[in-house]
């Protein structure tokens, strides 16, 4: 894997294990309010300053990766599940059922991701969990796509015959001889767009569609701070900047899978 | 030729079917009422018993759907909660706005990325790597804080330009910046592919040996040819837009459909929400179909393998 692919994955771990033992790391309590020390500037108490409230915005930021990586990670998830399911049946049954699939697919295809994402949160009730709904329900249908590819070229290769001609069942050669060759492509999918779900779910919560107050995450921290940011930039700056480098990781961490990938003889050209 | 812009077009239209079922499904599944979720609650009693009617809401779910799509035919989609004004005459008024700072963003990132692209290419590897940080700086940044530091930076602290609302160059040119940053890199990913995979065709390898010069080389022909999947993305960009504007027109004040879809997730005004993404979901759709036809008039290729002759 090249040096960015590597230093990216680094960087995301370290992310993660953060957010995962917030409660440990975390030097305030990211809720606690504290009038007396409202707005201030980064300083050896206040590693990243305080918000308007006087809340600790490191804090804060260590909370609300929790909810936003976690959010994202499962989104991936759910979106690499649907897909392989999809994929893999609309690709190796074909016929009617493929084309009945590809035309589900390309109809959420032909909405903009983020306007479909907003019309399904604001039919739930807002919170994690509706977000993780909106992201996978628009998300999967890219990795379905990819997915049908690939099983499509995987239907007619020699292993597949053979395993055919052994007598295997159409079960049995799907999931233990095509399943096992399609993960390496989805989980490239999966880095590749894991990026996007920071921003869209980040997106989201700017919006008040996410989790609610007073728990925090980057996208609702901006939200909140934006009118701030003249008199306290950093409110505004640490959440993003948050944001843009766990996205950052994640595409070029992606990127550098499908590079690897490529060089393997797989193709992701859709 | 004719043929294929005949069946494409015709596409439309189980597309569109697809597309109200998906958003009728969603109106079905607002919390209240769905007629309520189209007239608005404070609908006079004869819109709202007249929209019951045309949609037929005491009758089978096929039949409501018929009388959804037959209302969204009409241009009624229903009355915001709030102002009871018609949401279609709202989007009407606000579309121009966001066109025009559609339009200008892809004035900045059609030009600048094609120029980028190109250099990423045929420049050195470093030039090529410096050029890639930009391009997955600008797909990793949320629009709502890249709009936000170029606000702090260029109206509140520098004071060159107001820092929202709605009106000539000076307000369109933050917002339509921010719009810019994430399609310019994906203009600049698929043109330096492009060139770079042209780089080493047989034919430029042919006009190398004819004596061409290397201007003519890579201003007639590399560039002509790498632009076609260029024209593309462009166009896809301008559809993509429409996710983006929610978040900037919000920051920038700017008076158009993205913040009036912000302004009904607010405050919860179903038939403003629902307008919106019709709308913008239709904008989306003509665009990709305007892409594919152009594609089809661009490349000769289309043209000679298409599916007519």
């Amino acid at each position: 894997m090249a040096l960015t692919g590597r230093l990216s994955a680094a960087v995301l771990f370290m992310v993660i294990i953060a957010s995962l033992f917030s409660p440990l790391l975390a030097p305030y309590d990211p809720d606690a309010i504290d009038l007396d020390s409202i707005k201030e500037p980064p300083s050896s108490r206040h590693i990243m300053g305080t918000d308007n409230k006087g809340r600790d915005i490191f804090s804060r930021i260590l909370h609300g990766g929790r909810i936003s990586v976690f959010v994202s990670l499962t989104a991936a998830f759910v979106c690499m599940t649907i897909g392989l399911g999809v994929g893999l049946v609309s690709g190796y049954i074909g016929g009617k059922t493929d084309i009945f699939l590809m035309a589900v697919v390309d109809l959420i295809l032909s909405f903009p991701s983020f306007l479909l994402a907003i019309g399904i949160s604001v039919i739930l009730s807002p919170g994690v969990y509706t977000v993780i709904i909106a992201i996978s329900a628009v998300g999967w249908a890219s990795f379905a796509r990819v997915i049908r590819g690939n099983v499509f070229m995987l239907r007619e290769s020699l292993f597949v015959e053979a395993a055919r001609a052994l007598g295997c069942s159409r079960a049995r050669i799907l999931l233990m001889h095509i399943l096992p060759q399609c993960i390496p492509l989805t989980l490239v999918m999966a880095g590749l767009k894991t990026g996007g779900f920071i921003l869209t779910e980040a997106g989201l919560s700017f919006l008040g569609l996410g989790s609610q107050p007073p728990s925090a995450t980057w996208g609702s921290m901006i939200s909140s701070s934006r009118i701030f940011i003249s008199s306290a930039p950093w409110t505004v700056l640490f959440p993003g900047i948050m944001i843009s480098v766990t996205a950052i990781c994640f595409n070029l961490l992606g990127d550098s899978l499908r590079d690897k990938l490529d060089s393997s003889g797989t193709s992701l050209s859709h | 030729m004719s043929l294929y812009f005949l069946k494409r077009t015709a596409l439309l239209i189980p597309l569109l079917l697809g597309i109200t079922f998906i958003t009728f499904s969603l109106v079905k599944a607002l919390p209240g009422d769905p007629v309520f979720s189209l007239a608005g609650e404070r609908s006079s009693p004869e819109i709202i018993a007249k929209i019951r009617e045309e949609i037929g809401a005491d009758k089978g779910i096929l039949r409501q759907y018929a009388g959804y799509v037959g209302l969204l035919l009409k241009g009624e989609m229903g009355r915001s909660y709030f102002t009871n004004r018609n949401v279609a005459d709202d989007l009407v008024e606000k579309f121009p706005n966001t066109a025009r700072l559609a339009l200008t963003a892809m004035l900045i990132s059609a030009p600048l990325g094609i120029l980028l692209g190109f250099a990423a290419a045929v420049g050195r590897p470093s030039t090529d790597r410096l050029i890639s940080v930009i391009t997955v700086s600008g797909i990793s940044m949320p629009v709502f804080w890249s709009g936000l530091l170029l606000m702090l930076i260029f109206s509140l602290r520098l004071n060159l330009l107001p820092p929202s609302g709605t009106g000539g160059v000076q307000y369109l040119l933050l917002p339509a910046v921010t719009l810019a940053l994430p399609a310019l890199s994906a203009i600049v990913r698929v043109t330096r592919i492009s060139v770079a995979e042209l780089l080493s065709a047989q034919f430029i390898r042919t006009s190398r040996a004819k004596g061409l010069s290397e201007f003519r080389i890579y201003a007639v022909h590399i560039l002509r040819n790498s632009l076609i999947p260029v024209v593309t993305v462009i166009g896809l960009e301008l559809g993509s837009y429409l996710n983006g504007a929610v978040l900037t027109e919000t920051i920038f004040g700017w008076d158009g459909i993205g913040r009036y879809a912000m302004e009904g997730i607010m405050k919860r005004d179903y038939p403003v929400i629902m307008g919106c993404i019709i709308a913008g979901t239709a904008v989306f759709v003509v665009i990709n179909l305007i892409v594919d036809l152009v594609y089809h008039i661009i490349d000769p290729r289309m043209r000679l393998h298409g599916a007519d002759r």
